[in-house]
C-alpha cells in the first residue's frame, strides 16, 4: 500500500463508513457531516487565509505602497526588492493566503477517490473499496452495497441532468464572491486577474462535476455553503457587492494622488 | 510581485485539477476488468473499447468489435445510426463476461460518457459482425430507432422508468434464451436468434445484478447485491423463492443434484435446496467470497479476497483443505481433472493439486493484477490480466509454459 492510500484515501474512507453507519445508513448526510468535519478541521487555515488576504489588501492600500510604487515604476527589479520589504515589515507572506487553498486539493482527491470507492457503482470500484476497509470497523459486510441513491441521483455517476455541475458553479462563484471583497485589489491589473479567476474557478469545478461522482458535487456545494457561512458568522457581507451581479470583485478606483495607468 | 503570485497560484490550480483528473477517468468508464469467455477455437475478451476475438492455437487477433473502416463510419459502425442516443454516445465501454453458443455471442456494454444506459450487441461469434444491438436506457423508446427497416439500435424501456440502465453482470445462453441483469437490479429474458432479438420476460431484484444467472430446466437463479439470491420460473419470470443471505452476493451460483451454492460478503459459503432456497449447510472463509464456487467430484472449489482457495465436501461443507498461495483473489477458480487455476491481484497464475491444495506451478504474468477468472480450453489456460501489457496470455495446463501472449494492435 502506498502512503497516499494510508495517509489519506484509507482515513477518508472509513470516516465515510463509520458516519454512514452512525446517520442512518444515509450517504448523503454522511457526505454533509464529513464536509462541515473537514470544515472544522481547516478552520484555522481558512481564518488566516482570511486575515492574511486582510492584511495583504491593507498594506496595498497603504500610502507607502502606493508611494513605492510610483517611486520605482519603471525599476521593476528594485520594485520587486521594495514591496518585499514592505512585506516583511508588515509582518505578511504574500503567499499566505493560497497555502489554505492548496491544501484544498489533496482533499478533495482523496474525496474523490473514496467516494468513488464507497459508493462502488462499478466492480472495480467496490474491489477497490474491499482492499481499503480497516479490518476493525464492524459489520462492514452488512452494509455493501451502501444506497448511493439521493433524488434522481446515483450518488457514484455524474449527474446525468446536470443540475448539481450547476450548483457548484454557481456556488463557487458566490463562494469567491463573498469572500473576495471589492477592496481587495488596488492594483487595477491585479484586479482584472481576481475577475478572470473568479470566472475561472466555477467553470472549473463545474467541469470537474460534469465527469466526477454526483457524490463529490454535493461535497462542493456543502463546503462552498458552509464556506459562505463560516465567512458570514466572522465578517459582516456586503450582499450589495454580491448582487450586483458583476462577475468578479468590481476594481477599487485608484484614491486621489494614486496615478491611474494608461 | 502580485502577477508572478497570482501566475503561481493559478498554474498550481490547473496542475492540482489535472491531478483530480489523472486520478480515475468517468466514474462510469474503468467499471471493471476484462469480460471474457471462450468457445473451442476463439476467446472473446469484453475490454474498453472493443471486444476482441483471439484465435486460441495461434494467439492471433481473429477480428474485433467494433471496427472503424477506412474512410470513416461505415459497415459494422453505421450500424449504429446517428439518430439513436447509443450513436449519440459512440464511446462504449465493455467488460461484461460475453454469452456464447454456436452461432451468437451477446456482449454487455455501457456508455461512459452517459453512464446510465447499457447496450447488449448480437455478434456473429467467427466474424464479429453485428446482428442486432439492444439499448437500455431510462429515457424510453425512441420511435425512430424502431421504425421498420431500421439498422439501428432497437432501444428497450424498462418496465417501470428505472436509472442505471448498466450491463456489468456476464450474459448466459441456453435454448436461444439469454439471461442478464442490469446495474439497476432489472432481471431480462430474452429470445434470441441471429435475425432477431424479443424480451421474454422482466423481473427485478433490489439492487444491482453483477455476475451471469445460473440457468436449469425450469429455474433462473440470479444473485444480487440486495443480499438475496433469486430463484425465478425460466417460462415466465415470476419468483420462485429469494433467500437473504445477509450480504452481498455477487458471483453466479454452482449447481448439482438439487443444491445451488454460492459464496456472500458476509465471508461464508453457502449450500442451499435449489427448490425452496432453504440453507443446508454453511462454510466460514476468511474474507468476501467474490467469485462463484465450481464443483468436481463432490468437491467444491471457492476463493476468498483474503487470498485463500478452499475445497470443501459438496455434501457436508467440511473443509478438505485451504491453502493461500499468493495474494488477494477476486475470481472464480477454473477446475480441471488433475489442476485447480487461480489468478491473484499480484498477477501471478497457480496451478494446484485438486487433491491437497499444493502448488504444482505458478506464472507471474509481466505486468498487471488477474482479477478475472481463468478459463481453460483444449490444454491450455487463458487469463485476462487487468492493467497489464497483454489483453491475454495463455499457458500450457501441465506444465505453466507460456504458450501465447496477445496484445491488441495500438493503430
Amino acid at each position: 500500500m502506498n502512503i497516499w492510500d494510508a495517509v489519506v484515501l484509507e482515513p477518508m474512507l472509513n470516516i465515510l463508513l463509520f458516519l454512514y453507519q452512525l446517520l442512518f445508513n444515509n450517504f448523503t448526510l454522511s457526505i454533509l457531516v464529513f464536509t462541515v468535519l473537514i470544515r472544522a478541521l481547516t478552520f484555522p487555515l481558512t481564518s488566516q487565509q482570511q486575515k492574511a488576504t486582510k492584511k495583504l489588501t491593507e498594506l496595498q492600500q497603504s500610502e507607502s505602497w502606493k508611494k513605492t510604487q510610483e517611486k520605482y515604476a519603471k525599476d521593476k527589479e528594485k520594485l520587486a526588492q521594495e514591496q518585499m520589504k514592505l512585506y516583511q515589515e508588515a509582518g505578511v507572506n504574500p503567499l499566505g493566503s493560497c497555502l489554505p487553498t492548496l491544501i484544498q486539493f489533496p482533499i478533495l482527491i482523496g474525496l474523490y477517490r473514496a467516494i468513488s470507492s464507497v459508493m462502488a457503482a462499478s466492480p472495480l470500484q467496490l474491489f477497490d473499496l474491499s482492499q481499503h476497509i480497516y479490518s476493525f470497523m464492524p459489520n462492514v459486510s452488512r452494509l455493501i452495497p451502501l444506497d448511493n441513491h439521493f433524488l434522481w441521483l446515483n450518488l457514484g455517476l455524474p449527474d446525468p441532468y446536470l443540475v448539481l455541475p450547476v450548483l457548484v458553479a454557481v456556488t463557487t462563484w458566490l463562494q469567491s464572491k463573498v469572500m473576495t471583497p471589492p477592496t481587495a485589489s488596488a492594483d487595477p491589473q491585479a484586479a482584472q486577474m481576481t475577475q478572470t479567476m473568479a470566472i475561472t474557478m466555477p467553470l472549473m469545478f463545474g467541469w470537474i462535476s460534469l465527469q466526477f461522482p454526483a457524490g463529490l458535487s454535493i461535497y462542493f456545494i456543502i463546503a462552498n455553503v458552509v464556506g459562505v457561512v463560516q465567512y458570514a458568522l466572522t465578517t459582516p457581507i456586503d450582499w450589495r457587492n454580491i448582487l450586483n451581479f458583476q462577475l468578479g470583485p468590481a476594481p477599487v478606483p485608484a484614491k486621489s494622488g494614486g496615478k491611474k495607468k494608461k | 510581485m502580485r502577477s508572478t503570485k497570482f501566475f503561481t497560484f493559478l498554474s498550481l490550480i490547473v496542475i492540482a485539477s489535472l491531478g483530480v483528473s489523472a486520478c480515475g477517468t468517468n466514474a462510469g468508464g474503468t467499471s471493471g476488468w476484462p469480460g471474457f469467455a471462450a468457445n473451442d477455437s476463439l476467446a472473446f475478451v469484453a475490454a474498453g473499447s472493443h471486444v476482441y476475438a483471439v484465435d486460441i492455437q495461434a494467439g492471433k487477433q481473429a477480428w474485433t468489435f467494433p471496427t472503424i473502416p477506412e474512410g470513416g463510419p461505415s459497415g459494422p459502425l453505421a450500424f449504429l445510426s446517428p439518430s439513436t442516443p447509443v450513436a449519440n454516445q459512440s464511446v462504449t465501454s465493455f467488460f461484461a463476461d460475453p454469452g456464447v453458443s454456436d452461432d451468437l455471442l451477446l456482449v454487455g456494454a455501457e456508455r461512459p460518457l452517459n453512464a446510465y444506459s447499457g447496450v447488449l450487441f448480437g455478434l456473429d461469434p467467427t466474424t464479429g459482425k453485428p446482428y442486432w444491438c439492444l439499448a437500455f436506457d431510462p429515457k424510453g423508446v425512441a420511435p425512430e430507432a424502431n421504425a421498420p427497416g431500421s439498422t439501428a439500435c432497437q432501444l428497450v424501456s424498462n418496465p417501470v422508468s428505472a436509472s442505471d440502465n448498466r450491463i456489468i453482470g456476464g450474459l448466459t445462453l441456453a435454448d436461444n434464451n439469454a439471461y442478464f441483469g442490469l446495474a439497476n437490479g432489472w432481471i431480462y429474458a430474452l429470445e434470441v436468434t441471429t435475425e432477431s432479438v424479443t424480451v421474454k420476460w422482466t423481473a427485478q431484484a433490489e439492487h444491482a445484478i453483477w455476475d451471469a444467472p445460473r440457468v436449469d430446466e425450469e429455474t433462473v437463479y440470479v444473485s444480487s447485491l440486495d443480499h438475496k439470491l433469486y430463484a425465478f420460473d425460466r417460462e415466465t419470470g415470476s419468483v420462485k423463492w429469494k433467500q437473504d443471505l445477509s450480504a452481498a452476493v455477487v458471483g453466479t451460483p454452482a449447481l448439482e443434484d438439487g443444491t445451488l451454492y454460492l459464496g456472500s460478503f458476509g465471508n461464508k459459503m453457502y449450500a442451499l435446496d435449489a427448490q425452496t432456497g432453504d440453507e443446508k449447510w454453511s462454510a466460514a472463509a476468511h474474507d468476501w467470497v467474490w467469485g462463484g464456487p465450481v464443483l468436481q467430484d463432490g468437491l467444491l472449489y471457492f476463493t476468498d479476497l483474503a487470498g485463500t482457495v478452499f475445497a470443501v465436501d459438496a455434501e457436508t461443507g467440511s473443509q478438505k483443505w485451504a491453502v493461500t498461495p499468493g495474494k488477494v483473489i477476486r475470481g472464480s477458480p477454473a477446475v480441471i481433472p488433475d489442476t485447480v487455476f487461480v489468478g491473484d491481484k499480484g498477477g501471478t497464475l497457480f496451478a494446484l493439486n485438486p487433491a491437497d491444495g499444493a502448488i504444482r506451478w505458478q506464472q507471474p504474468i509481466s505486468k498487471g493484477e488477474i482479477l478475472a477468472t481463468p478459463v481453460v480450453v483444449n490444454n491450455l489456460v487463458l487469463v485476462t490480466p487487468h492493467l497489464g501489457d497483454n489483453l491475454l496470455v495463455a499457458y500450457e495446463t501441465s506444465t505453466g509454459a507460456l504458450k501465447w501472449a496477445f496484445a491488441p494492435s495500438k493503430k
